[in-house]
């Protein structure tokens, strides 16, 4: 078995599954493809038939892998607690060849995302492009030439005001004595070009009492690392991370989903150098709406007259087992808000991190899906609280009268 | 891959992705929810239409290529396995609802249809389809019939088969005959009932006509948990000899409810606990009362550490959360689990059950035992590493020992999970040449050249045949 190790740090994890197939109609993928290959099942499987040596890949062959969106949904209802993220990450890190991240993402995942100016200086260039009417020529062109591209570049986001930026290094001090004092957590690019979800969730935060902190020295999550397999570069963000926030904290608020997951959950490739040094759970990282939830909310609002459904992030629901009800009881405290339920909330949306970008005929089927039932839902606003989500589903509704919004922004805009 | 001649010429017919001859597509494909038997296919076709299954069939006839029917794969014998040089035959794309009709109770559907999706689309009529494998939420209704299933509620409402109106089946030589229909007493109803539970050894069954049950107006669930196996099977013996009837007798033992703790479908029993008895009642809530009474009086007299009871149904779902999900949770024991299926006579229940345990313990196995106490369907659950040959070969013997305890107690060797691979050779247990020689006979009659999943319930007798031309 010393063979198998070699081959796979999580070859254990593998043999949880008894093959009962209870996770196959869960598999946003597996129901677009009905191949086994692209179900939870067929995945392990053929991670087991590697690591046992039966089966080795030829070329392309572990695309089937790569295929995965790593939404977790399987984990939510696999009665052997399988660990996919676990698996996956282990996977793509140690397969033959090492992780397979093309020269630019290693370039962006190393040289920009983890570094706030560069990232600001990024974005000011996508702002200038955007306002310089090269898009529509460049679309034009590049649906020509290039389909891949011209995807990827109709799906750029459209970067949001940032008037009012919540800067790092501030503090926010509510009236009267603070019921918590917290942390903000504001991720690598979320931070520049969704402003308004860090002003809102402070604003929430304000209005239910929390003192808020945003240390300077916090950088990316380093999620999307771990979904490539760059498990070390991982580590490090983790660790300055955990460097950058305050003792005496009560918690770090996280309002993407997707961060949230990652800095709460410890590696897993336990034979590589150094693992677990970061120990995660030593920062008390918490999602918004779950700590807003515990707290209990106190804050005074005001009627807003909207439809909206709740869409779950795959990496809250799945991922730190958010369940719906905390983010609709928040939601609920806002008089006149009509909550209308949404078929497959708990189902992904294709988003996956950079998934969308890498896979994009599969992100497109799961995303049409959910497109679907949100129009067959009636809602006039789709809530979820993930960047990559909230990009995804103002793509694929762009030709659609309904807003997308994080939850806390319509929670801040519900504040009397 | 290069793949045998014949087959290319019907991959064309084929778009790629729903032809699969890559050897790493066909790998997963190697084995169903017994993974004790493994032999990848030649090719996997995702058959979207009746006609389609049609072609195929045909052209395995034309070409003495075996098929295999797959649904979703979650059956316990073999079944699902494919057979060496096979075209496997999944229908899983197979899945739409083509019709409910509310008034005459009925519904026609695709054969991949999840069973659960059937019961959810018929909900707003406040009808359901009875039949509730624990695998409900991913089992298809193609493997149902073919299997004959059974489930937890089906000791009140029958199993598939008294459920099947009407079939679709493209027979082994392609040509498609219907059977039955919406009317029960249909002409050809008796046929039917020779389909259901044929494994796949008869054809490919490509639409299916299903009776739905009124939605009962009361439901009632209740929980005891007992500190000894002896107690619960006390209980459920003077449940039956009471002639209550209700929906649902199951017990879960020792092992598996620690196995359901430690999963994500835990249900909060007590530790202490030794066997966990669910009953449910179904009905109208007049006379109930007077049922559940008399159910729970019977219950405090073999001194349960608890009595629980659900009245809503989110009560009742998390009642039933930890038996639903307690051969997945099995998967914690150890690396495999070999699922058995065996029916003792409900007197018989406590006997076996410490036969079992004896059995186990001299074969140096895991065992736990999860049931349909009702109909004395057992399902002892070994846990294994299947990687260990010595392990693996006790296991089987184990198993073999159980189910000989089963008919030597007066029962049989399947409740509901088929023959498949896994129990054809101990068919001669249950049965006499003569039986064994009708039912073969009935099989050839269907299927001269014997290409429709053969091995499969019985002996495969052309193999051989096969083998040497290959
Ligand atoms: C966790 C778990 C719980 C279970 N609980 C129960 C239970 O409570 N009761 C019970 O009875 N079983 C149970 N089973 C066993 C299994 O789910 C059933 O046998 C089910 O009916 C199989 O359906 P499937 O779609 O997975 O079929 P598969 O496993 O894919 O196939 C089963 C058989 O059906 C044949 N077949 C499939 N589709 C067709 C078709 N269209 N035409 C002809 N033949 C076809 C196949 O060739 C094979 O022989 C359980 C299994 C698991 C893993
Ligand atoms: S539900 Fe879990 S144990 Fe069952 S097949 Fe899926 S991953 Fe394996
Ligand atoms: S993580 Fe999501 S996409 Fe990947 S196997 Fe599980 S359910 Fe399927």
């Amino acid at each position: 078995m010393s063979r198998t190790k070699q081959r796979l740090s999580e070859y254990a994890r593998t043999l949880d599954c008894v093959h009962c197939g209870l996770c196959l109609p869960h598999c946003p993928t597996y129901g677009v493809t009905s191949r086994e290959a692209d179900s939870p099942r067929g995945r392990i499987y053929l991670m087991r038939g590697w690591a046992e040596g039966r089966l080795d890949f030829d070329t392309g062959a572990d695309s089937h892998l790569d295929s995965c969106l790593v939404c977790r949904a399987c984990e939510s209802v696999c009665p052997s607690g399988i660990r996919m993220d676990e698996m996956m990450e282990s996977f793509r890190a140690e397969r033959p060849g090492g992780p397979r991240v093309s020269p630019l993402g290693r370039f962006l995942l190393r040289e920009i995302i983890p570094n706030r100016r560069r990232v600001a200086a990024a974005t000011k260039a996508l702002e200038l492009y955007e306002r310089s009417g090269l898009p529509g020529v460049t679309q034009r062109v590049l649906d020509r030439v290039a389909p891949p591209l011209a995807r990827a570049h109709a799906m750029r986001p459209r970067i949001e005001p940032r008037t009012d930026a919540i800067e790092p290094g501030s503090t926010w001090k509510p009236t009267g004595v603070p019921r918590a004092k917290v942390g903000l957590f504001l991720g690598c690019v979320a931070a520049e070009w969704l402003a308004p979800v860090h002003r809102a969730t402070v604003k929430v935060l304000l209005g239910n009492g929390c003192e808020v902190v945003v240390p300077e020295s916090q950088t990316c999550c380093g999620a999307l690392h771990r979904h490539a397999g760059l498990l070390d570069d991982a580590r490090t963000l983790l660790d300055r991370n955990a460097r950058a926030f305050p003792a005496d904290l009560d918690a770090v608020i996280v309002n993407a989903a997707g961060c949230g997951a990652s800095l709460t959950t410890p590696f897993h490739d336990s034979d590589s150098p150094g693992a677990n040094a970061a120990a995660p759970r030593a920062t008390p990282y918490r999602d918004v709406a779950a700590f807003l939830h515990e707290l209990g909310w106190t804050a005074k609002t005001r009627p807003l007259r909207r439809r909206v459904a709740y869409d779950q992030p795959c990496h809250l629901v799945h991922g730190q087992r958010v369940p719906a009800h905390v983010v609709t009881d928040l939601l609920q405290q806002i008089p006149g808000l009509e909550l209308v339920p949404l078929a497959g909330s708990e189902r992904c949306c294709g988003a996956g991190g950079v998934y969308n970008l890498l896979q994009p005929t599969m992100a497109d089927a799961v995303l049409a899906e959910k497109v679907d039932a949100i129009v067959r839902s009636g809602a006039n606003t789709v809530v979820t609280g993930n960047p990559g989500c909230l990009l995804q589903l103002r793509h694929g509704l762009r030709d659609h009268a309904i807003e997308v919004r994080h939850p806390i922004e319509v929670l801040a805009d519900g504040l009397a | 891959m290069s793949l045998p001649d014949p087959f290319r010429e019907l991959a064309r017919r084929f778009p790629a992705d729903r032809f699969l001859t890559d050897r790493t597509e066909l790998f997963v494909y190697e084995c169903d929810g017994l993974p004790v038997h493994r032999q990848p296919p030649a090719a996997v076709v995702l058959c979207e239409t009746r006609d389609e299954v049609v072609a195929c069939v045909k052209w395995c006839a034309a070409n003495e290529v075996p098929f295999v029917p797959r649904g979703a794969g979650t059956g316990l014998s073999g079944g699902a396995t494919p057979v060496r040089g096979c075209l496997l035959l999944d229908l899983n794309r197979m899945r739409a609802i083509r019709k409910i009709d509310a008034r005459s109770r009925y519904a026609v559907v695709e054969p991949g249809l999840i069973n659960v999706r059937l019961t959810e689309a018929a909900k707003p009529h406040r009808l359901m389809y009875a039949p509730d494998p624990s695998s409900q939420t991913a089992c298809t209704l193609g493997g149902n019939i073919a299997e004959n299933s059974g489930g937890p509620h089906c000791l009140k409402y029958g199993v598939t088969i008294d459920h099947v109106l009407g079939l679709e089946v493209v027979l082994p030589d392609g040509e498609v005959v219907r059977l039955g229909g919406p009317i029960a007493d249909h002409p050809d109803h008796d046929l039917v009932q020779l389909f259901v539970g044929a494994e796949g050894t008869f054809g490919v069954v490509t639409e299916i006509t299903l009776r739905l049950t009124p939605d009962p107006p009361e439901v009632r669930t209740f929980l005891a948990i007992f500190d000894s196996m002896a107690k619960a099977c006390r209980t459920v013996t003077e449940i039956t000899r009471s002639g209550i009837v209700p929906v649902a007798l199951e017990i879960l033992d020792r092992r598996t409810i620690e196995a359901v703790e430690a999963s994500v479908n835990r249900a909060g029993y007590p530790t202490n606990a030794a066997a966990v008895l669910l009953v449910e009642l179904d009905g109208f809530a007049a006379g109930m009362d007077e049922e559940e009474r008399a159910i729970v009086a019977m219950a405090r007299a073999n001194d349960p550490i608890e009595l629980r009871s659900a009245r809503d149904p989110a009560e009742r779902v998390a009642l039933w959360k930890g038996r639903k999900g307690a051969f997945g949770a099995m998967g914690r024991v150890d690396t495999d689990l070999y699922v058995l299926d065996g029916v003792v006579p409900r007197t018989a229940l406590e006997e076996t059950l410490e036969k079992v345990y004896e059995i186990a313990d001299r074969y140096r196995v895991k065992v736990s035992n999860v049931f349909h106490a009702g109909d004395g369907n057992l399902h002892p659950n070994i846990s294994y590493d299947g990687r260990d040959a010595d392990v693996t070969a006790r296991v089987l013997a184990a198993g073999e020992e159980m189910l000989r305890a089963c008919v030597a107690a007066g029962g049989s060797i399947s409740g509901e999970h088929g023959i498949g691979l896994e129990k054809r050779d101990f068919m001669p247990l249950l049965f006499g040449e003569g039986d064994l020689a009708l039912m073969t006979g009935i099989r050839d009659a269907i299927d001269p050249e014997g290409i429709a999943n053969p091995g499969k319930g019985f002996p495969d007798r052309r193999a051989k045949r096969r083998k040497a031309r290959a």
